[in-house]
């Protein structure tokens, strides 16, 4: 009887979630109570014009709410924040204030600018945690491709003294690290991998000591924060192998690390549900959805 | 394991190949008396197919669509698909029902030796999925998601020996993901290229 009635009441929410999914492609999205507030072109560090500008979407209520920094890809010269508009969105309507940001490409934004530029970022939400109403204990950020070597890299090394920034918002003191770390497709050992020598000005025979200090793997040590490592096993360009490597270092050093291999799944391209390729970023497909937002609500929580 | 799968599915397309060519062979031949000049022997068109998505296997999944001819350039079918995924530390599991319509534009393609309008040759397909994702950590279940997925595409359906046929096809859909329990908001994106290869037989 009991488990007749569990699975009615199932099937309820999963027709209601069927509705809801329908309308979220109208304007009756906030009639399924999913609606979320935005605050566009929010700059971080005026210096720096549109290059240092991120758009905040929050849950509607007062929080404080878990925060997510979301970073976007695009081999370190290209990309922009709108790649990560709808997913920030999505997880605003699922409890948490996203800042999907801006930071500076190459040429300009060479290693270690844009690693500062995030970490700027990281602490500007927190600096107006109050605004945005968001949990300045509970930031996580979140990546890909590139994204993902920027979240490693702050996750693993916010300390290292080049990466401290010298914007307003940091106000000349250290910038913690993020409290979770979802990194999709990063690149975390530079060395003997031939992807960045622009963005690390000259290959790695001419600046060794360079691709050693902006590689994630070469900072891991006790007491980072947790890591969701998200990697297709056929991505050509990072392979996972560099994931399952900063993993298995990280546990060694006893932190919280794991990795979701994405079985068939490249860089750009990915398995759908009729078992076809279509261009799809490995960290949003449904698979890695279900496990980053297990993880985040693990990691930082969702509810206050 | 789907590498065995397909291994099965080949041996059963084989069968099923063998025994609609025998079916043929006992049928009178329908152009016998219109065409006896031609040396070239004529089937007649088979109404139905039965394939396996080759980027399914890749993906290490399975996926199996059937075709039905329901009219003579309509023809429609179920699919049904599954996918194992992960494996490192989290693992995957992907289960997929799909309906495909498919409206043959010519009916005919260079290969094939069809008396009158196939199941071969171009076409344009619209289609819908519902698939369910479920990913477990250590045997613990960390969540699940539906996806319903709409599409649109053009494909070309070859018949490369006897009644064996590869069917490519490229186009975009829509895929809307939610989560039963409402844990995760619903979430939509637009899928811009859409690239299958179907393999099977016609029968």
């Amino acid at each position: 009887m009991l488990a007749l009635v569990i699975w009615r009441a199932l099937r309820v929410r999963a027709a209601l979630a069927l509705v809801c999914a329908t309308a979220s492609l109208t304007p009756l999205a906030s009639a399924c109570g999913d609606s979320y507030v935005e605050h566009a072109k929010v700059s971080y560090d005026p210096r720096f014009g549109d290059s240092t500008i991120m758009d905040i979407y929050g849950p509607t209520g007062d929080g404080p709410f878990p925060a997510v920094l979301m970073i976007h890809g695009g081999s370190w010269s290209g990309g922009d924040r709108t790649e990560y508009s709808d997913p920030a969105k999505r997880l605003a309507r699922s409890g948490y204030v996203t800042a999907s940001i801006e930071y500076r490409l190459t040429p300009a934004g060479k290693y270690p600018v844009d690693v500062q530029d995030c970490l700027c970022a990281l602490a500007f939400l927190r600096l107006h945690a109050d605004e945005y109403h968001v949990d300045p204990a509970r930031v996580a950020a979140w990546g890909y491709s590139a994204g993902g070597h920027l979240v490693s890299i702050i996750g693993a090394a916010a300390d290292e003294p080049t990466h401290a920034p010298d914007c307003p918002a940091a106000g000349g003191r250290p910038v913690a690290p993020p409290a979770a770390v979802v990194a999709g497709a990063a690149p975390e050992d530079f060395r003997g991998w031939d992807w960045a020598s622009d963005y690390l000005g000259g290959h790695e025979s001419d600046r060794p000591e360079i691709y050693v200090r902006a590689s994630p793997i070469t900072h891991v040590r006790p007491g980072m924060p947790p890591f969701l490592f998200i990697n297709g096993d056929a991505d050509l360009i990072v392979p996972p192998d560099m994931a399952r490597r900063m993993r298995d270092a990280m546990v060694a050093s006893g932190n919280d690390a794991s990795v979701l291999v994405i079985t068939g799944g490249g860089h750009l391209i990915n398995t759908n549900k009729s078992g076809a390729w279509d261009v799809e970023l490995a960290d949003l497909t449904p698979e890695a959805w279900v496990a980053a937002i297990a993880f985040l609500d693990r990691t930082v929580g969702r509810r206050p | 394991m789907s590498w065995r799968l397909a291994v099965v599915g080949a041996a059963l397309s084989l069968l099923v190949a063998r025994h609609a060519e025998a079916a043929d062979d006992d049928a009178p031949a329908v152009h016998a008396a219109s065409a006896p000049a031609s040396p070239i022997p004529v089937a007649r068109p088979p109404r139905n197919a039965l394939s396996l998505q080759l980027m399914s296997i890749v993906n290490s999944g399975v996926n199996v669509q059937y075709d039905r001819l329901l009219a003579p350039n309509f023809s429609f079918g179920p699919s049904l698909g599954f996918r194992r995924s992960g494996g490192a530390d989290i693992d995957v599991l992907e289960s997929n029902f799909g309906i495909e319509s498919r409206h043959w534009l010519i009916g005919r393609e260079p290969f094939s030796r069809f008396d009158g309008r196939a199941m071969v040759g171009p076409y344009v397909s619209a289609r819908i999925d519902f698939g369910i994702t479920r990913d477990t950590q250590n045997g613990h279940v960390l969540g699940t998601q539906m996806s319903v997925a709409e599409g649109v595409a053009l494909g070309m359906r070859f018949v490369i020996v006897r009644r064996f046929e590869v069917t490519p096809s490229a186009g975009l859909g829509l895929r809307t993901d939610f989560d039963p329990r409402g844990r995760l908001a619903p979430f939509w994106r637009g899928e811009l290229g859409r690239f299958a290869v179907y393999a099977g037989v016609m029968f």
